[in-house]
Protein backbone atom coordinates (compact mmCIF):
# COMPACT_ATOMS: atom_id res chain seq x y z
CA UNK A 1 0.00 0.00 0.00
CA UNK A 2 1.46 3.23 -0.98
CA UNK A 3 0.76 6.83 0.03
CA UNK A 4 -0.70 7.37 -3.24
CA UNK A 5 -3.32 5.04 -3.70
CA UNK A 6 -6.73 5.54 -3.42
CA UNK A 7 -8.57 5.46 -0.26
CA UNK A 8 -12.60 5.30 -0.37
CA UNK A 9 -13.86 7.59 1.70
CA UNK A 10 -17.45 8.76 2.97
CA UNK A 11 -17.59 10.95 -0.26
CA UNK A 12 -16.92 7.84 -2.69
CA UNK A 13 -18.87 5.65 -0.73
CA UNK A 14 -21.95 7.76 -1.32
CA UNK A 15 -21.46 7.70 -4.98
CA UNK A 16 -21.31 4.16 -4.83
CA UNK A 17 -24.63 3.78 -2.67
CA UNK A 18 -26.53 6.32 -5.12
CA UNK A 19 -24.99 3.55 -8.43
CA UNK A 20 -26.32 0.66 -6.36
CA UNK A 21 -29.89 2.44 -5.99
CA UNK A 22 -29.44 3.32 -10.41
CA UNK A 23 -28.75 0.02 -11.23
CA UNK A 24 -31.46 -1.50 -9.20
CA UNK A 25 -33.96 1.08 -10.96
CA UNK A 26 -32.93 -0.23 -14.14
CA UNK A 27 -32.77 -4.22 -12.79
CA UNK A 28 -35.57 -4.40 -10.71
CA UNK A 29 -37.98 -5.85 -13.53
CA UNK A 30 -35.94 -8.43 -14.38
CA UNK A 31 -34.88 -9.14 -10.97
CA UNK A 32 -38.70 -9.81 -10.03
CA UNK A 33 -38.87 -11.79 -13.27
CA UNK A 34 -35.84 -13.56 -11.50
CA UNK A 35 -37.91 -14.17 -8.57
CA UNK A 36 -41.19 -15.06 -10.15
CA UNK A 37 -39.19 -18.43 -11.45
CA UNK A 38 -39.51 -19.97 -7.64
CA UNK A 39 -40.65 -17.12 -5.43
CA UNK A 40 -43.26 -14.39 -4.81
CA UNK A 41 -41.50 -12.11 -8.36
CA UNK A 42 -41.45 -9.10 -5.69
CA UNK A 43 -38.08 -8.99 -5.20
CA UNK A 44 -37.27 -6.37 -7.45
CA UNK A 45 -39.93 -3.97 -6.21
CA UNK A 46 -38.54 -4.74 -2.50
CA UNK A 47 -35.05 -3.95 -3.18
CA UNK A 48 -35.75 -1.17 -5.60
CA UNK A 49 -38.00 0.79 -2.18
CA UNK A 50 -35.01 -0.34 -0.07
CA UNK A 51 -32.20 1.05 -2.32
CA UNK A 52 -34.07 4.49 -2.75
CA UNK A 53 -34.49 4.62 0.71
CA UNK A 54 -30.73 4.29 1.52
CA UNK A 55 -29.95 6.59 -1.13
CA UNK A 56 -32.21 9.26 0.36
CA UNK A 57 -30.92 8.61 3.60
CA UNK A 58 -27.35 9.12 2.49
CA UNK A 59 -27.79 11.77 0.96
CA UNK A 60 -29.32 13.38 4.32
CA UNK A 61 -26.08 12.76 6.05
CA UNK A 62 -22.94 14.39 3.90
CA UNK A 63 -20.69 14.18 7.43
CA UNK A 64 -21.09 10.80 8.18
CA UNK A 65 -18.30 7.72 7.76
CA UNK A 66 -18.31 4.86 5.31
CA UNK A 67 -19.39 2.75 7.93
CA UNK A 68 -21.95 4.66 9.51
CA UNK A 69 -23.32 5.03 5.71
CA UNK A 70 -23.10 1.30 5.41
CA UNK A 71 -25.45 0.97 8.96
CA UNK A 72 -27.91 3.38 6.97
CA UNK A 73 -27.91 1.37 3.85
CA UNK A 74 -28.37 -1.80 6.58
CA UNK A 75 -31.51 -0.16 8.28
CA UNK A 76 -33.06 0.24 5.05
CA UNK A 77 -32.77 -2.91 3.78
CA UNK A 78 -34.05 -4.49 6.95
CA UNK A 79 -36.96 -2.68 7.11
CA UNK A 80 -37.87 -1.26 3.84
CA UNK A 81 -37.94 -4.76 2.24
CA UNK A 82 -39.09 -6.68 5.02
CA UNK A 83 -38.82 -10.65 4.74
CA UNK A 84 -35.50 -12.85 4.57
CA UNK A 85 -34.50 -10.59 1.84
CA UNK A 86 -34.23 -7.56 4.11
CA UNK A 87 -33.15 -9.26 6.98
CA UNK A 88 -30.05 -10.84 4.98
CA UNK A 89 -29.12 -7.43 3.01
CA UNK A 90 -29.19 -5.82 6.13
CA UNK A 91 -27.43 -8.10 7.82
CA UNK A 92 -24.58 -7.77 4.83
CA UNK A 93 -24.45 -4.00 5.58
CA UNK A 94 -24.56 -4.15 9.52
CA UNK A 95 -21.95 -6.55 9.63
CA UNK A 96 -19.40 -4.48 7.16
CA UNK A 97 -20.56 -1.26 8.93
CA UNK A 98 -19.48 -2.82 12.07
CA UNK A 99 -15.77 -3.97 10.88
CA UNK A 100 -15.31 -0.63 9.52
CA UNK A 101 -16.47 1.71 12.97
CA UNK A 102 -16.23 4.84 12.05
CA UNK A 103 -12.80 5.47 10.32
CA UNK A 104 -13.29 8.27 7.74
CA UNK A 105 -11.61 5.75 4.86
CA UNK A 106 -10.86 2.66 4.21
CA UNK A 107 -7.77 0.66 2.15
CA UNK A 108 -8.33 -2.67 0.25
CA UNK A 109 -7.59 -5.03 2.96
CA UNK A 110 -10.03 -2.70 5.30
CA UNK A 111 -13.20 -3.48 2.44
CA UNK A 112 -11.84 -6.71 1.91
CA UNK A 113 -12.64 -7.09 5.98
CA UNK A 114 -15.74 -5.87 5.68
CA UNK A 115 -17.07 -7.61 2.70
CA UNK A 116 -15.97 -11.07 4.40
CA UNK A 117 -17.60 -9.72 7.55
CA UNK A 118 -20.55 -8.87 5.44
CA UNK A 119 -20.60 -12.43 4.03
CA UNK A 120 -20.17 -14.11 6.98
CA UNK A 121 -23.33 -12.53 8.84
CA UNK A 122 -25.38 -13.57 5.54
CA UNK A 123 -24.44 -17.05 5.90
CA UNK A 124 -24.72 -17.18 9.46
CA UNK A 125 -28.26 -15.88 9.28
CA UNK A 126 -29.53 -17.81 6.45
CA UNK A 127 -28.20 -21.27 7.40
CA UNK A 128 -26.31 -21.41 4.01
CA UNK A 129 -22.87 -22.42 2.86
CA UNK A 130 -21.92 -22.26 -1.06
CA UNK A 131 -23.98 -24.55 -3.32
CA UNK A 132 -27.15 -24.05 -1.56
CA UNK A 133 -28.41 -21.53 -4.04
CA UNK A 134 -28.58 -18.44 -2.55
CA UNK A 135 -26.96 -15.01 -1.88
CA UNK A 136 -23.92 -16.89 -0.50
CA UNK A 137 -22.84 -18.02 -4.10
CA UNK A 138 -22.21 -14.61 -5.00
CA UNK A 139 -20.79 -13.40 -1.51
CA UNK A 140 -18.35 -16.25 -0.11
CA UNK A 141 -16.38 -15.71 -3.73
CA UNK A 142 -16.88 -11.82 -3.80
CA UNK A 143 -15.12 -12.18 -0.16
CA UNK A 144 -12.71 -14.36 -1.22
CA UNK A 145 -11.72 -12.34 -4.42
CA UNK A 146 -11.73 -9.07 -2.05
CA UNK A 147 -9.05 -10.76 0.49
CA UNK A 148 -6.97 -12.51 -2.20
CA UNK A 149 -6.66 -8.91 -4.34
CA UNK A 150 -6.10 -7.56 -0.47
CA UNK A 151 -2.94 -9.45 -0.11
CA UNK A 152 -1.69 -9.16 -3.62
CA UNK A 153 -1.71 -5.75 -2.51
CA UNK A 154 -4.62 -3.95 -4.66
CA UNK A 155 -6.32 -0.68 -3.79
CA UNK A 156 -9.86 -0.45 -2.98
CA UNK A 157 -10.71 -0.07 -6.59
CA UNK A 158 -9.48 -3.02 -7.72
CA UNK A 159 -10.42 -5.40 -4.55
CA UNK A 160 -14.03 -3.96 -5.57
CA UNK A 161 -13.68 -5.24 -9.15
CA UNK A 162 -12.10 -8.55 -8.55
CA UNK A 163 -15.41 -9.19 -6.08
CA UNK A 164 -18.29 -7.95 -8.44
CA UNK A 165 -16.60 -10.59 -11.30
CA UNK A 166 -16.32 -13.19 -8.56
CA UNK A 167 -20.10 -12.52 -7.72
CA UNK A 168 -21.04 -12.29 -11.06
CA UNK A 169 -19.38 -15.65 -11.75
CA UNK A 170 -21.14 -17.27 -8.63
CA UNK A 171 -24.26 -15.65 -9.65
CA UNK A 172 -23.94 -17.03 -12.80
CA UNK A 173 -23.44 -20.37 -11.66
CA UNK A 174 -26.55 -20.65 -9.27
CA UNK A 175 -28.06 -21.35 -12.62
CA UNK A 176 -27.65 -24.91 -12.23
CA UNK A 177 -28.11 -25.36 -8.53
CA UNK A 178 -30.95 -26.81 -7.23
CA UNK A 179 -32.45 -24.95 -3.86
CA UNK A 180 -31.50 -25.88 -0.48
CA UNK A 181 -32.39 -23.01 1.62
CA UNK A 182 -35.15 -20.64 1.51
CA UNK A 183 -38.63 -20.54 -0.18
CA UNK A 184 -37.34 -21.82 -3.30
CA UNK A 185 -36.50 -25.01 -2.21
CA UNK A 186 -40.19 -25.54 -2.29
CA UNK A 187 -40.43 -25.03 -5.70
CA UNK A 188 -37.02 -26.41 -6.63
CA UNK A 189 -38.29 -27.76 -9.87
CA UNK A 190 -39.53 -24.03 -10.99
CA UNK A 191 -35.85 -22.66 -9.67
CA UNK A 192 -33.58 -24.83 -11.95
CA UNK A 193 -32.61 -22.84 -14.88
CA UNK A 194 -32.40 -19.40 -14.53
CA UNK A 195 -30.42 -17.59 -11.81
CA UNK A 196 -30.91 -16.78 -8.11
CA UNK A 197 -32.40 -13.33 -7.38
CA UNK A 198 -30.54 -13.06 -4.37
CA UNK A 199 -26.54 -14.04 -6.04
CA UNK A 200 -27.71 -12.09 -8.91
CA UNK A 201 -28.81 -8.96 -6.59
CA UNK A 202 -25.38 -9.11 -4.67
CA UNK A 203 -23.35 -8.93 -8.25
CA UNK A 204 -24.98 -6.34 -9.44
CA UNK A 205 -24.97 -3.93 -6.51
CA UNK A 206 -20.90 -5.29 -6.16
CA UNK A 207 -20.86 -4.17 -9.78
CA UNK A 208 -22.64 -0.93 -9.28
CA UNK A 209 -20.06 -0.45 -6.44
CA UNK A 210 -16.79 -1.36 -8.54
CA UNK A 211 -17.95 0.43 -11.68
CA UNK A 212 -18.31 3.75 -9.10
CA UNK A 213 -14.90 3.96 -8.48
CA UNK A 214 -13.41 2.81 -11.40
CA UNK A 215 -15.42 6.01 -12.64
CA UNK A 216 -13.97 7.54 -9.54
CA UNK A 217 -10.64 6.56 -10.46
CA UNK A 218 -10.95 7.83 -14.09
CA UNK A 219 -11.75 11.01 -12.80
CA UNK A 220 -9.09 11.13 -10.81
CA UNK A 221 -11.38 12.42 -8.38
CA UNK A 222 -9.19 11.16 -5.47
CA UNK A 223 -6.11 10.42 -6.71
CA UNK A 224 -3.50 12.40 -4.62
CA UNK A 225 -1.68 13.14 -7.79
CA UNK A 226 -0.84 11.98 -10.92
CA UNK A 227 0.26 8.61 -9.87
CA UNK A 228 -2.21 6.14 -10.76
CA UNK A 229 -3.57 3.56 -8.59
CA UNK A 230 -2.25 0.55 -10.65
CA UNK A 231 1.59 1.04 -8.83
CA UNK A 232 1.89 -1.12 -6.19
CA UNK B 1 -57.13 -20.17 -16.16
CA UNK B 2 -57.09 -16.36 -16.20
CA UNK B 3 -55.45 -14.63 -13.34
CA UNK B 4 -57.25 -10.87 -12.24
CA UNK B 5 -54.14 -8.67 -12.02
CA UNK B 6 -56.49 -5.54 -11.76
CA UNK B 7 -57.34 -4.42 -7.96
CA UNK B 8 -59.18 -2.07 -6.51
CA UNK B 9 -56.32 -0.40 -4.81
CA UNK B 10 -54.70 3.10 -5.38
CA UNK B 11 -51.57 3.25 -5.42
CA UNK B 12 -49.38 0.17 -5.17
CA UNK B 13 -47.07 1.17 -3.09
CA UNK B 14 -49.82 2.23 -0.22
CA UNK B 15 -51.65 -0.76 -0.54
CA UNK B 16 -51.12 -2.36 3.02
CA UNK B 17 -51.17 1.30 5.01
CA UNK B 18 -54.51 2.22 3.39
CA UNK B 19 -55.97 -1.71 4.08
CA UNK B 20 -54.93 -1.18 7.77
CA UNK B 21 -56.65 2.44 7.99
CA UNK B 22 -59.74 0.86 6.01
CA UNK B 23 -59.50 -2.44 8.27
CA UNK B 24 -59.01 -0.85 11.60
CA UNK B 25 -61.63 1.63 11.07
CA UNK B 26 -64.15 -0.91 10.21
CA UNK B 27 -63.44 -2.58 13.38
CA UNK B 28 -62.72 0.12 15.81
CA UNK B 29 -64.59 -1.11 18.71
CA UNK B 30 -62.04 -3.80 18.87
CA UNK B 31 -58.76 -3.01 17.40
CA UNK B 32 -56.45 0.64 16.60
CA UNK B 33 -53.30 1.24 14.59
CA UNK B 34 -50.28 2.49 17.12
CA UNK B 35 -48.02 4.90 16.07
CA UNK B 36 -45.62 1.90 14.75
CA UNK B 37 -47.96 1.21 12.06
CA UNK B 38 -48.86 -2.29 14.80
CA UNK B 39 -52.74 -3.17 15.05
CA UNK B 40 -53.20 -3.04 18.50
CA UNK B 41 -56.40 -4.18 20.82
CA UNK B 42 -58.21 -1.22 21.43
CA UNK B 43 -58.61 -2.02 25.24
CA UNK B 44 -55.16 -3.22 26.33
CA UNK B 45 -55.19 -6.78 28.21
CA UNK B 46 -54.74 -6.27 31.82
CA UNK B 47 -51.34 -5.67 33.35
CA UNK B 48 -49.83 -8.53 34.50
CA UNK B 49 -51.10 -10.96 32.03
CA UNK B 50 -48.61 -12.74 29.06
CA UNK B 51 -48.83 -10.85 25.88
CA UNK B 52 -48.98 -12.61 22.80
CA UNK B 53 -47.44 -10.86 19.58
CA UNK B 54 -46.76 -12.40 15.89
CA UNK B 55 -45.25 -10.28 12.95
CA UNK B 56 -46.38 -11.42 9.39
CA UNK B 57 -46.33 -10.27 5.21
CA UNK B 58 -50.01 -8.49 4.81
CA UNK B 59 -51.68 -10.37 1.76
CA UNK B 60 -52.85 -13.09 3.87
CA UNK B 61 -55.70 -11.36 5.49
CA UNK B 62 -57.79 -11.92 8.33
CA UNK B 63 -54.52 -13.20 9.08
CA UNK B 64 -53.38 -11.81 11.56
CA UNK B 65 -54.76 -8.34 11.42
CA UNK B 66 -58.33 -9.47 12.24
CA UNK B 67 -56.96 -11.90 15.26
CA UNK B 68 -55.93 -9.08 17.66
CA UNK B 69 -58.23 -8.33 20.42
CA UNK B 70 -59.14 -10.23 23.89
CA UNK B 71 -58.60 -14.10 23.87
CA UNK B 72 -56.38 -13.70 20.93
CA UNK B 73 -53.17 -11.54 20.73
CA UNK B 74 -51.92 -8.08 21.77
CA UNK B 75 -50.23 -7.01 18.99
CA UNK B 76 -49.81 -7.80 15.16
CA UNK B 77 -46.87 -6.35 12.92
CA UNK B 78 -48.09 -6.17 9.69
CA UNK B 79 -45.37 -6.50 7.24
CA UNK B 80 -45.17 -5.25 3.52
CA UNK B 81 -46.85 -7.37 0.74
CA UNK B 82 -46.12 -11.24 1.36
CA UNK B 83 -42.81 -10.00 3.57
CA UNK B 84 -42.25 -10.47 7.42
CA UNK B 85 -42.08 -7.08 9.04
CA UNK B 86 -37.80 -5.81 9.74
CA UNK B 87 -36.82 -6.40 13.36
CA UNK B 88 -37.18 -3.12 14.13
CA UNK B 89 -41.16 -3.40 13.63
CA UNK B 90 -41.10 -6.53 15.29
CA UNK B 91 -38.92 -5.24 18.34
CA UNK B 92 -41.87 -2.30 18.74
CA UNK B 93 -44.75 -4.92 18.40
CA UNK B 94 -42.77 -6.74 21.58
CA UNK B 95 -42.69 -3.61 23.40
CA UNK B 96 -46.43 -2.81 22.78
CA UNK B 97 -47.77 -6.38 23.95
CA UNK B 98 -45.48 -6.61 26.96
CA UNK B 99 -48.02 -5.92 30.29
CA UNK B 100 -45.35 -6.82 32.74
CA UNK B 101 -45.58 -10.67 32.77
CA UNK B 102 -43.50 -11.17 29.55
CA UNK B 103 -44.27 -11.56 25.88
CA UNK B 104 -44.49 -14.55 23.67
CA UNK B 105 -43.47 -13.85 20.16
CA UNK B 106 -44.89 -16.30 18.14
CA UNK B 107 -43.92 -17.19 14.68
CA UNK B 108 -44.94 -19.16 11.70
CA UNK B 109 -42.16 -20.56 10.26
CA UNK B 110 -40.41 -19.23 7.25
CA UNK B 111 -36.98 -18.30 6.57
CA UNK B 112 -37.88 -14.58 6.84
CA UNK B 113 -40.71 -14.51 9.53
CA UNK B 114 -37.92 -16.46 12.09
CA UNK B 115 -34.68 -14.32 10.84
CA UNK B 116 -35.95 -11.40 11.34
CA UNK B 117 -38.10 -12.67 14.75
CA UNK B 118 -34.32 -14.05 16.02
CA UNK B 119 -32.86 -10.27 15.33
CA UNK B 120 -35.85 -8.24 17.44
CA UNK B 121 -35.86 -10.87 19.88
CA UNK B 122 -32.22 -9.95 20.45
CA UNK B 123 -33.37 -6.25 20.89
CA UNK B 124 -36.05 -6.39 23.06
CA UNK B 125 -33.71 -8.85 25.39
CA UNK B 126 -31.03 -6.01 25.31
CA UNK B 127 -34.33 -3.22 26.44
CA UNK B 128 -34.57 -5.64 29.53
CA UNK B 129 -38.05 -6.89 28.29
CA UNK B 130 -39.13 -10.68 29.48
CA UNK B 131 -39.57 -12.52 25.90
CA UNK B 132 -39.36 -15.60 24.16
CA UNK B 133 -39.98 -17.11 20.85
CA UNK B 134 -41.66 -20.06 20.11
CA UNK B 135 -41.55 -21.38 16.62
CA UNK B 136 -44.53 -22.89 14.93
CA UNK B 137 -45.19 -25.39 11.84
CA UNK B 138 -47.71 -27.67 10.84
CA UNK B 139 -47.25 -28.14 6.80
CA UNK B 140 -46.76 -31.61 6.09
CA UNK B 141 -45.99 -31.13 2.16
CA UNK B 142 -43.06 -28.96 3.40
CA UNK B 143 -40.90 -31.61 5.13
CA UNK B 144 -41.45 -35.26 5.46
CA UNK B 145 -42.54 -36.62 8.84
CA UNK B 146 -39.48 -37.05 11.42
CA UNK B 147 -38.34 -33.48 10.30
CA UNK B 148 -40.88 -31.41 11.31
CA UNK B 149 -39.31 -28.74 12.46
CA UNK B 150 -38.24 -27.60 9.18
CA UNK B 151 -42.00 -27.61 8.46
CA UNK B 152 -43.40 -23.97 7.09
CA UNK B 153 -46.24 -22.64 9.19
CA UNK B 154 -49.90 -22.45 8.21
CA UNK B 155 -53.43 -22.14 8.52
CA UNK B 156 -53.70 -25.04 11.25
CA UNK B 157 -51.44 -22.40 13.51
CA UNK B 158 -55.24 -20.97 14.63
CA UNK B 159 -55.56 -23.41 16.76
CA UNK B 160 -52.60 -22.52 18.90
CA UNK B 161 -53.73 -19.11 18.83
CA UNK B 162 -56.66 -19.65 19.84
CA UNK B 163 -55.70 -22.09 22.50
CA UNK B 164 -52.73 -20.20 23.73
CA UNK B 165 -54.58 -16.70 23.24
CA UNK B 166 -56.99 -17.72 25.72
CA UNK B 167 -54.81 -19.42 28.14
CA UNK B 168 -52.60 -16.19 28.38
CA UNK B 169 -55.74 -14.48 28.89
CA UNK B 170 -55.82 -16.45 31.95
CA UNK B 171 -53.29 -15.38 33.47
CA UNK B 172 -50.57 -18.17 32.99
CA UNK B 173 -47.05 -17.63 33.21
CA UNK B 174 -44.65 -17.19 29.75
CA UNK B 175 -43.23 -21.08 30.40
CA UNK B 176 -46.64 -21.88 30.65
CA UNK B 177 -47.59 -19.88 27.19
CA UNK B 178 -44.93 -21.42 25.48
CA UNK B 179 -45.12 -25.12 26.25
CA UNK B 180 -48.84 -24.66 25.21
CA UNK B 181 -48.00 -23.60 22.11
CA UNK B 182 -45.71 -25.87 21.29
CA UNK B 183 -47.88 -28.76 22.30
CA UNK B 184 -50.91 -27.55 20.32
CA UNK B 185 -48.20 -27.39 17.34
CA UNK B 186 -47.09 -30.91 17.93
CA UNK B 187 -50.67 -31.68 17.49
CA UNK B 188 -51.96 -29.93 14.39
CA UNK B 189 -51.44 -30.70 10.33
CA UNK B 190 -51.81 -28.81 7.52
CA UNK B 191 -52.30 -29.71 3.38
CA UNK B 192 -52.96 -27.02 1.12
CA UNK B 193 -54.28 -27.19 -2.27
CA UNK B 194 -55.19 -24.65 -4.89
CA UNK B 195 -56.17 -24.26 -8.41
CA UNK B 196 -53.86 -21.85 -10.30
CA UNK B 197 -52.35 -18.58 -9.00
CA UNK B 198 -52.93 -15.44 -8.30
CA UNK B 199 -51.73 -12.01 -9.07
CA UNK B 200 -48.80 -10.28 -6.47
CA UNK B 201 -51.36 -6.90 -5.18
CA UNK B 202 -48.30 -4.97 -6.16
CA UNK B 203 -46.67 -5.99 -9.27
CA UNK B 204 -49.22 -7.43 -10.70
CA UNK B 205 -47.44 -10.40 -11.79
CA UNK B 206 -48.83 -14.12 -11.37
CA UNK B 207 -46.81 -15.61 -7.83
CA UNK B 208 -45.00 -18.68 -8.74
CA UNK B 209 -45.16 -20.46 -11.73
CA UNK B 210 -48.64 -22.44 -11.34
CA UNK B 211 -50.66 -20.74 -13.37
CA UNK B 212 -52.66 -23.99 -14.36
CA UNK B 213 -56.35 -25.09 -14.66
CA UNK B 214 -55.66 -27.70 -12.36
CA UNK B 215 -55.59 -28.70 -8.43
CA UNK B 216 -52.41 -28.44 -6.99
CA UNK B 217 -51.75 -29.96 -3.15
CA UNK B 218 -49.10 -28.77 -1.04
CA UNK B 219 -49.44 -25.21 -2.26
CA UNK B 220 -47.72 -22.83 0.22
CA UNK B 221 -49.20 -19.44 1.37
CA UNK B 222 -46.85 -17.95 -1.33
CA UNK B 223 -48.40 -20.48 -4.36
CA UNK B 224 -44.89 -22.31 -4.36
CA UNK B 225 -45.40 -25.59 -6.10
CA UNK B 226 -46.47 -28.98 -4.75
CA UNK B 227 -48.26 -32.21 -6.51
CA UNK B 228 -50.95 -32.14 -9.29
CA UNK B 229 -53.96 -33.56 -9.13
CA UNK B 230 -55.76 -35.44 -11.92
CA UNK B 231 -58.20 -33.52 -13.66
CA UNK B 232 -61.05 -35.59 -12.78
CA UNK B 233 -60.56 -35.87 -9.10
CA UNK B 234 -63.52 -35.47 -7.27
CA UNK B 235 -64.15 -33.57 -3.82
CA UNK B 236 -64.53 -36.61 -2.12
CA UNK B 237 -61.68 -38.32 -3.66
CA UNK B 238 -59.40 -34.69 -2.77
CA UNK B 239 -60.64 -34.39 0.55
CA UNK B 240 -60.03 -38.47 1.69
CA UNK B 241 -56.90 -38.24 0.22
CA UNK B 242 -55.94 -34.71 2.31
CA UNK B 243 -57.83 -36.05 5.31
CA UNK B 244 -56.30 -39.38 5.46
CA UNK B 245 -52.52 -37.96 4.24
CA UNK B 246 -53.24 -35.89 7.65
CA UNK B 247 -54.44 -38.41 9.95
CA UNK B 248 -51.69 -40.80 9.18
CA UNK B 249 -48.83 -38.18 9.48
CA UNK B 250 -50.54 -36.95 12.87
CA UNK B 251 -50.98 -40.92 13.78
CA UNK B 252 -54.59 -40.10 14.22
CA UNK B 253 -56.83 -43.18 15.03
CA UNK B 254 -60.25 -44.51 16.35
CA UNK B 255 -61.30 -42.81 19.45
CA UNK B 256 -58.71 -39.54 18.89
CA UNK B 257 -60.72 -35.93 18.96
CA UNK B 258 -59.64 -33.78 16.79
CA UNK B 259 -60.46 -30.02 16.06
CA UNK B 260 -60.62 -29.32 11.59
CA UNK B 261 -60.28 -26.25 10.08
CA UNK B 262 -61.02 -25.71 6.14
CA UNK B 263 -59.73 -22.26 5.64
CA UNK B 264 -60.64 -20.40 2.12
CA UNK B 265 -57.83 -19.13 0.77
CA UNK B 266 -59.74 -16.55 -0.79
CA UNK B 267 -61.47 -17.37 -3.89
CA UNK B 268 -63.42 -20.98 -2.81
CA UNK B 269 -66.96 -20.99 -3.02
CA UNK B 270 -68.92 -21.77 0.02
CA UNK B 271 -70.67 -24.17 -1.71
CA UNK B 272 -66.91 -26.14 -2.76
CA UNK B 273 -65.54 -25.56 0.60
CA UNK B 274 -69.10 -27.67 2.43
CA UNK B 275 -68.25 -30.17 -0.61
CA UNK B 276 -65.15 -31.12 0.27
CA UNK B 277 -65.95 -30.83 4.21
CA UNK B 278 -68.52 -33.39 3.85
CA UNK B 279 -65.90 -35.78 2.18
CA UNK B 280 -63.36 -34.50 5.31
CA UNK B 281 -65.76 -35.43 7.98
CA UNK B 282 -67.18 -38.88 6.19
CA UNK B 283 -63.30 -39.89 6.03
CA UNK B 284 -63.08 -39.11 9.90
CA UNK B 285 -65.49 -41.01 10.49
CA UNK B 286 -64.56 -44.17 8.38
CA UNK B 287 -61.01 -43.92 10.18
CA UNK B 288 -62.80 -43.68 13.76
CA UNK B 289 -62.07 -40.65 15.14
CA UNK B 290 -64.10 -37.94 16.13
CA UNK B 291 -63.86 -34.28 14.54
CA UNK B 292 -65.39 -32.61 17.60
CA UNK B 293 -65.23 -29.05 16.76
CA UNK B 294 -64.77 -27.23 13.33
CA UNK B 295 -63.90 -24.00 11.59
CA UNK B 296 -64.85 -23.65 8.21
CA UNK B 297 -64.58 -20.19 6.33
CA UNK B 298 -61.84 -17.45 5.69
CA UNK B 299 -58.81 -17.78 8.11
CA UNK B 300 -55.55 -16.99 6.30
CA UNK B 301 -55.61 -16.27 2.54
CA UNK B 302 -53.41 -15.60 -0.48
CA UNK B 303 -55.24 -12.91 -2.03
CA UNK B 304 -58.02 -14.23 -4.79
CA UNK B 305 -56.01 -17.87 -4.52
CA UNK B 306 -58.93 -20.50 -5.33
CA UNK B 307 -57.92 -23.23 -2.52
CA UNK B 308 -57.91 -23.91 0.82
CA UNK B 309 -56.37 -25.14 3.58
CA UNK B 310 -57.27 -28.48 5.58
CA UNK B 311 -56.23 -28.94 9.20
CA UNK B 312 -56.60 -31.14 11.92
CA UNK B 313 -55.24 -30.68 15.42
CA UNK B 314 -56.08 -33.80 18.11
CA UNK B 315 -57.93 -31.89 20.89
CA UNK B 316 -57.79 -32.78 24.66
CA UNK B 317 -60.22 -32.13 27.60
CA UNK B 318 -57.96 -29.25 28.99
CA UNK B 319 -56.89 -27.80 25.47
CA UNK B 320 -61.03 -28.04 24.19
CA UNK B 321 -61.55 -25.66 27.29
CA UNK B 322 -59.30 -23.20 25.97
CA UNK B 323 -60.90 -23.74 22.38
CA UNK B 324 -64.35 -22.70 23.78
CA UNK B 325 -62.86 -20.11 25.93
CA UNK B 326 -64.35 -16.48 24.52
CA UNK B 327 -62.39 -14.21 22.48
CA UNK B 328 -62.92 -11.30 20.36
CA UNK B 329 -61.52 -10.43 17.00
CA UNK B 330 -62.42 -8.35 14.16
CA UNK B 331 -62.63 -11.76 12.07
CA UNK B 332 -62.85 -14.43 15.06
CA UNK B 333 -65.58 -14.21 17.67
CA UNK B 334 -65.48 -16.90 20.11
CA UNK B 335 -69.16 -16.21 22.48
CA UNK B 336 -68.84 -17.83 26.25
CA UNK B 337 -70.59 -20.72 26.46
CA UNK B 338 -70.16 -23.49 28.95
CA UNK B 339 -67.13 -25.52 28.97
CA UNK B 340 -67.60 -29.50 27.73
CA UNK B 341 -65.64 -32.44 27.91
CA UNK B 342 -64.24 -33.46 24.43
CA UNK B 343 -66.38 -36.65 25.00
CA UNK B 344 -69.71 -34.59 25.43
Amino acid sequence: MTAHELLLDAAAFRRMVTAAADAVDAEHGALSRLDAAAGDGDHGINLKRAMDAARSAVARRPEESPGVLLGVVGEACAEEMGGAAGALFGGFFAAAAEMLGDQPDMDGVTLAEALSAGAARVAALGRAAVGDRSMVDALAPAADAARAAARSGSGPADVLAAAAAAARRGADGTRDLVPRVGRARYAADHAVGSADPGATTVALILGAWADAIKEERRMGVHEADDVVAGQR
Amino acid sequence: MTVRRRRLINDPSRAVSDMLEGYVAAHRDVIRLDADGNVVRATPKDRGKVGLVIGNGSGHEPAMIGWVGPGLFDVNVPGPVFAAPGPARIATGIRAADRGAGVLLCVSHHAGDLMNARLALETARGEGIDVEMVVLYDDVSSAPKGREDERRGGAGLFFVWKIVGALAESGASLARCRAMAERVRDQTRTLTAAFGTVAHPVSGEPLASLGRDELVIGVGVHGESGRRVSEDATADEVAERMTSELAEDAGLGPGDHVCVLLSNSGAMTLMELSVVYRGVDRTLRERGIEACRSWMGTYATTQDLAGFALSVCRIDDETLRLYDAPALGAAFVRPARDPRPVTA
